[in-house]
């Protein structure tokens, strides 16, 4: 990466991450399972004995229930936006303009204007029906609610969250594909989010962004990991010698374990992904980390 | 202010901002004063409690910018040829105070970190005291920035409208920190003792609804 002063440090980067509820309420859970973890098998003590390292958990799984309701909300806009956008653009240069580089090169063989505009909308409206499944499970959960949706519903909800991240996963890969090539034409939209732009702003701007893509991809492979997981959780085949039911049987007993993994695995890929490129990225679009 | 504006703030800031869990709040305060628990099956009681504990949560974790900020304000006042206004340095130590106090106020309670237990109740009261000089020293902000725009004819439309209901949080914010906070600190016992009437729970949702409003429609304008 080019040495440029808009690169942000590391402490910052950390301290700007943890400055989101989301983030921090990540940091927090992953916390709290590493040190269940290092207090039994480190230490060689009874976990029972530090009821804060359950309590905050329990406390970010509520906070968790926030985050489910405001993300079912926000994807109702966020749908009117990718409809009003995809509908309204006259032809798809506009359309890459307009969405900042978000839609695919006009030379994409397969994914024009109705492609991409569908399977986005697809992909947000079903992160919509599994964060509103969520969202009522956690308020079955703190009592708000007094009956509990049946397994196979649950199953369902993180189904549809299996399937709105994988399409996120793929257009992720598609930006990737396309961001070499706007390398090659040295035209990139996405640029103009830059403020103050310079030329080597523009440059870096473009490096951190697909590098940055990475990350995501593999925080959406997490996030798609941890809902094939509930599913399996949720469904209990229990019953039988199908590798399903082994499958199922060792995900039952191992729980806890699985999804601390997969938690602590997504805050270090979610952070890393910030402190080396994400952070870099707000600074140039916003100038608001070196600043303090 | 559009409709695009309106669902913008609707759908995508507000769930997650301190208006919303401030309404929330008020609303579960005040359904429980007039005895009502259930809604559409939703029973408000706990709902009022994730909302609450959000709240502290979300206002809690602003503790390392604040105290960064601190940091930077005093350096500025410090440095050579500073026109850093003491208050300003006083002012971001105060939020500081106040995040640092919701911290550890939500350690206590929700994080069940015995060691900070028994001094629960003062950090609320450090909590409420703080908020109180900081709404003060704010609403005399509001005021002087209101008489500089009257003077300079700039005080019309949007402007009038952002002030008068920037004054209107502002005072509803002194009565809630001030009365409320005095409320909590004397306790029931010596009101009950001298036969005095105590503010009800249900002005104080009230007050809190009309401040946690007045907020959005400030969002919204």
């Amino acid at each position: 990466m080019t040495n440029n002063l808009s690169q942000v440090s590391t402490l910052q980067a950390v301290s700007h991450y943890c400055n989101d509820a989301q983030n921090l309420a990540l940091v927090l859970a992953t916390g709290c399972f590493l040190g269940r973890l290092t207090v039994t098998h480190l230490l060689g003590k009874n976990a029972a004995d530090y009821p804060a390292l359950y309590k905050i958990d329990a406390a970010m799984m509520n906070s968790f229930t926030v985050f489910e309701i405001s993300a079912s909300l926000r994807s109702i806009y966020k749908t009117g936006t990718i409809l009003y956008q995809g509908c309204t653009a006259k032809d798809e240069n506009e359309l890459r303009e307009v969405t900042q580089g978000n839609f695919p090169r006009v030379d994409h063989p397969y994914i024009g204007r109705k492609v991409w505009t569908t399977y986005m909308c697809a992909a947000v409206l079903f992160k919509m029906g599994s964060s509103v499944i969520s969202a009522y499970e956690g308020l079955k959960r703190i009592g708000a609610l007094n009956t509990s949706l049946s397994p196979t519903l649950r199953a369902f909800g993180a189904g549809l969250g299996v399937l709105g991240y994988s399409i996120d996963m793929f257009d992720t890969g598609r930006a990737i594909l396309d961001g070499y090539k706007d390398k090659q034409d040295n035209s990139c939209p996405a640029s103009k989010r830059v403020k103050n732009a310079q030329g080597k702003d523009n440059e870096l701007h473009q490096e951190h962004l697909q590098a940055a893509r990475y990350y995501t991809m593999a925080s959406l492979a997490l996030l798609v990991g941890e809902n094939v997981i509930s599913i399996i959780e949720i469904l209990d085949v229990v019953e039988g010698g199908s590798l399903l039911s082994r499958v199922s049987s060792f995900t039952g007993q191992h729980a806890e374990m699985i999804e601390g993994t997969v938690v602590t695995a997504m805050t270090v890929v979610a952070l890393a992904g910030h402190i080396f490129h994400g952070a870099t990225i707000e600074q140039l679009e916003h100038r608001n980390i070196n600043q303090g | 202010m559009t409709l695009v504006d309106i669902a913008k703030y609707a759908l995508k800031d507000f769930p997650t901002s301190r208006e919303c869990s401030g309404l929330v709040m008020a609303c579960a305060t005040l359904a429980h004063e007039y005895d009502i628990h259930t809604i559409a099956g939703l029973t408000i009681a706990p709902l009022g409690t994730l909302f609450k504990n959000w709240d502290e949560f979300n206002s809690g974790r602003m503790i390392f910018a604040d105290w960064k900020k601190v940091y930077i304000t005093a350096w500025k006042y410090s440095a050579s040829k500073s026109d850093t206004p003491t208050k300003e340095v006083l002012e971001s130590v105060g939020r500081a105070v106040v995040s640092s106090s919701v911290a550890l106020k939500w350690m206590a309670t929700v994080g069940g970190v015995v060691v900070l237990r028994p001094h629960v109740k003062l950090f609320g009261h450090i909590k409420n005291m703080t908020s109180f000089c900081l709404a003060c020293v704010s609403l005399n902000d509001a005021y002087k920035k209101m008489e500089e725009e009257r003077t300079t004819g700039s005080l019309k439309g949007k402007a009038r409208w952002l002030s008068t209901l920037q004054i209107t949080a502002l005072s509803c914010s002194i009565f809630l920190t001030g009365i409320g906070g005095l409320d909590s600190y004397i306790g029931k016992e010596p009101f009950i003792d001298r036969g005095w009437q105590r503010v009800s729970p249900a002005t104080f949702a009230t007050v809190g609804i009309f401040v946690s409003s007045t907020k959005i429609l400030k969002a919204i304008i």
